[in-house]
């Protein structure tokens, strides 16, 4: 800088005789461009669809999305597609259906499964999962399991405050906001910029960017591949692509408490229920049956069991009146619904999740029900249905 | 907005084909004066209140110049008002503290106030994005016309658009009025060989900011971040990275902007010319930034008296130019260390880069390998967070310690092949990476790359803080 002498200019591509193109840069002309898009759309579009070939997904009994997987909504596609096998009956929900406390086999669907007898039950929870991200759950990567029959599981913890309503105005962080709706309706805590808000919708709708996440998930420690990279300087980043995906039995990190909740100094407590009419929640919920039912799926509601035992005799109260406004709806809506009566106290490991026993007890009362026995039907009962959630 | 997010997409979705409706009407310059502004707005829109000052003032001064013998008062209006929003935006706090230091340090207990109480009530003290590129542009039109060298531009709009041009707005080029204002007079003929050409300098930016300079300042922000923990290869290497990544980033912001500049039809300057591949100092300001080395240039060293006063006072002129110009890059004395380095480089090997025997006896590789470990070792004090953290670098850098740098092996590999690609292509091998099969090759491995590496939302470019 700072000489008076022309600017040397003279390794660029002068383009139009005035300013030159650039510094060594790679020029394209609009054939090569047609013969680059080509090429990148089909490895975007390929790439992921024969991923699925490569990379086994092992779908051994009672199958869940490996809790390491839990943010991978690409594997929980495919899952979906396995799971919908014809006479199936999914069961979506939360770390309650997950089987946040318990092995893959002491699930609520295990349990099914073990005293239904086959492997009829299809276990689709995902963990940390609420109502809002799992309407985007379903809207989104569920698309495999039109037209069978579901059993949604309804947790009102989500609605026990306005922090877990997603209601505050002041930022909170909240799992799975890649699920939630990015614009409207609005939620209030949530603050993720325009352009991070533009991507995830724009993510939704490329499965390349769905199989990146992926593969940053189930091999790159989820941190994205140049991040890995920086935790490990020296390692080749496709070696570490061993194309064995996490075991469905792998406990949470940090592995959970697996106690009743009485012996954990948990004392009872009085969640400041939010009003289903005014809940961001509820209206998720509303939203999930609205497009499960869209797609031709059967479905039945299951509310609870939560654990009464911890709540305060007010709260009970409050509890109880949100559990008959939304077993009504449920009803008005032409969805079966099921709320079992609490389990014994020592069979929850807090306030919504049961023990092992829990589940057995609750496999039992469910398979007792005559609605879900209805419901259920047999094995071969498994065809589409008309959008009301009756059987054609 | 940046660039390279969806924002921008949907934006530039929005913008463009309106854009192409139009370029033939009345309706062109509006429009992109419109789309410039929402563009800038988007980060606050009580920015634009100071473009509109500054484009508003530059203008009106210009009109008066036109209209008056007397010049020079309408030129001062013009620069103490550009200067005068620099300085308070983006030097206010770095004067007081700096002001506030000096008379503690004499044992004055009393200090100045800081800028902030002069904002309005709830308006908070912020630099405004691009506020140092915008001013300079404005500040180009006036002195130019002053000194004769251009025409009045008759209308307000197409002046503001010029101003406030959204491709460049807030990272450069760093844009003259006689090289820009008359592309946007007419309709500009927009061929295919100019989307084509758009696209492939946008996809080269995008590559060099998303799959290169982010992926680099993952290493050097943590290395930087607490360069106590770490030894002298660590240090080292996160410098040798931190060069490349501010080159990358800034370079391609620039390549994006030229690009999306050439898809409306107009040819913004280059920007940056493979400056590590540069044989001299002199070479590397000549290949670096060139909009703003030129601008400095033209409107400092030579109104300083240039190279006409003999080399005592062309020495001068050049220390002084580039202590501006480190200043400019940011309020803080390690700016002005930076700028001071480089003074110093330059007063040292000016004459020595112009002798035949460092011209023709030695060997280029030896040259380049020179000015890029000057220019590498001048960017510590550009990057570290204070002089005790510049200092404990290079001490440690000149240690020789050894120890496990942990650099990853890819990203080491990725700047190595850019140079090495960026020397191929200034060889007698330049044909071969201008073929067909090379070019859709690299194209495809670098939008592959990108979609690989693209994290939501983006980050910023380093130079938005200029």
């Amino acid at each position: 800088m700072g000489e008076h002498e022309p600017a040397r200019r003279d390794t660029g591509d002068v383009a139009d005789g005035q300013v030159p193109f650039g510094s060594n840069a790679v020029r394209l002309s609009a054939r090569d461009w047609l013969v680059t898009a080509v090429i990148v759309a089909a490895v975007l579009i390929v790439l992921p669809a024969v991923w699925k070939h490569v990379e086994p997904l092992d779908v051994v009994p009672n199958y869940r999305l490996p809790y390491r997987l839990g943010d991978d909504y690409w594997t929980y596609a495919r899952w979906c597609r396995e799971a919908a096998g014809e006479g199936r009956v999914l069961v979506v929900g939360d770390s309650v259906i997950w089987g946040h406390y318990v092995g893959k086999d002491e699930t609520l669907t295990g349990h099914l499964n073990a005293q239904a007898g086959g492997g009829r039950f299809a276990n689709l929870g995902v963990d940390g999962i609420h109502p809002a991200a799992m309407a985007g759950l379903v809207e989104y990567y569920a698309g495999a399991v039109a037209g069978r029959r579901v059993v949604l599981h309804c947790n009102l913890l989500w609605m026990g405050s306005p922090r877990h309503d997603l209601r505050v105005e002041k930022e909170v962080a909240f799992n799975h906001p890649r699920l939630v709706p990015q614009f409207v309706p609005r939620i209030p805590c949530y603050r993720e910029p325009t352009a991070g808000r533009l991507a995830i919708v724009v993510g939704r709708v490329l499965p390349f960017r769905g199989w990146a996440n992926h593969m940053d998930i189930a091999y790159w420690d989820n941190q994205g591949l140049p991040a890995w990279t920086v935790e490990h300087p020296y390692a080749c980043p496709a070696a570490a692509v061993t194309l064995e995906l996490p075991s469905p039995d792998e406990p949470p990190s940090p592995p959970p408490d697996a106690r009743p909740w009485t012996e954990k100094d948990i004392a009872p407590f009085s969640p400041p229920w939010v009003d289903l009419a005014t809940s961001l929640q509820w209206a998720s919920l509303e939203r999930t049956v609205a497009i499960l039912q869209g797609r031709g799926n059967r479905v039945l509601a299951v509310i609870g069991p939560f654990n009464e035992h911890m709540l305060e005799p007010r709260s009970l109260a409050a509890y109880k009146e949100r559990t008959r406004e939304a077993a009504a709806w449920f009803k008005q809506h032409g969805v079966p619904c099921i709320v079992p009566g609490p389990l014994p106290s020592a069979q929850y490991a807090d306030a919504s999740h049961p023990l092992a026993d829990g589940y057995r007890l609750l496999a039992e009362r469910l398979l007792a029900d005559e609605a879900f026995a209805d419901f259920v039907g047999t094995p071969h009962d498994g065809e589409p249905h008309d959008g009301d959630g009756r059987a054609r | 907005m940046l660039f390279h997010t969806w924002t921008f997409a949907l934006f530039f979705a929005v913008v463009y084909p309106v854009y192409l409706l139009v370029k033939n009407t009345r309706l062109r310059v509006p429009w992109l004066l419109a789309a410039s502004y929402v563009f800038y707005g988007w980060w606050n829109w009580r920015f634009l209140v100071l473009i509109l000052v500054s484009t508003t003032v530059d203008y009106l001064a210009v009109v008066a110049m036109s209209r008056s013998r007397r010049r020079a008062p309408w030129l001062a209006v013009s620069v103490v008002t550009n200067l005068g929003l620099l300085g308070f935006f983006k030097y206010g706090d770095f004067f007081v503290q700096s002001v506030n230091a000096a008379l503690a340090w004499v044992g004055v207990r009393y200090g100045l106030a800081s800028p902030a109480v002069l904002m309005p009530e709830g308006l908070p003290y912020l630099l405004p994005v691009g506020i140092s590129f915008f001013v300079f542009q404005s500040m180009s039109y006036t002195i130019d016309f002053y000194r004769g060298k251009i025409g009045r531009e008759p209308s307000f709009l197409r002046y503001a658009a010029f101003v406030s041009l959204f491709p460049q707005l807030v990272a450069g080029p760093i844009e003259r009025a006689g090289h820009l204002l008359p592309q946007l007079h007419g309709a500009p003929r927009i061929t295919g060989r100019d989307a084509a050409d758009g696209l492939s300098l946008f996809l080269v930016g995008l590559f060099k900011k998303v799959a290169l300079a982010d992926y680099l300042a993952l290493y050097v922000d943590r290395v930087y971040g607490a360069p106590a923990d770490y030894q002298g290869p660590a240090l080292a290497l996160a410098t040798f990275a931190f060069g490349w990544q501010i080159y990358f980033d800034f370079s391609g912001y620039t390549d994006m902007a030229r690009g999306i500049g050439r898809m409306l039809g107009l040819r913004l300057m280059l920007n940056f010319n493979a400056p590590y591949l540069a044989t001299g100092l002199g070479d590397f300001w000549n290949r670096w930034h060139i909009s703003l080395s030129t601008w400095f240039r033209d409107y400092v060293y030579i109104p300083l008296g240039g190279n006409r006063g003999g080399a005592g006072r062309t020495y001068l002129n050049m220390a002084l130019t580039m202590l501006i110009s480190g200043l400019w890059h940011g309020a803080s004395w390690t700016f002005v260390a930076w700028g001071a380095l480089h003074a110093l480089g330059r007063v040292a090997t000016r004459r020595l880069e112009r002798t035949p025997f460092y011209r023709d006896r030695v060997p280029t590789f030896v040259k380049r390998l020179w000015v890029f470990l000057f220019v590498t070792l001048a960017w510590v004090f550009f990057r570290a967070a204070s002089f005790s953290d510049a200092w404990l670098i290079l001490g440690r850098i000149f240690s020789f310690a050894v120890a496990d740098p942990a650099m990853p092996l890819l990203a080491l590999g990725m700047v190595l092949a850019v140079w090495l690609y960026q020397g191929l292509h200034e060889s007698r091998v330049r044909s071969v990476l201008a073929s067909a099969p090379v070019r859709i090759g690299l194209a495809v491995m670098m939008a592959l790359t990108v979609a690989l590496f693209a994290a939501a939302g983006g980050q910023a470019f380093i130079y938005f803080q200029f």
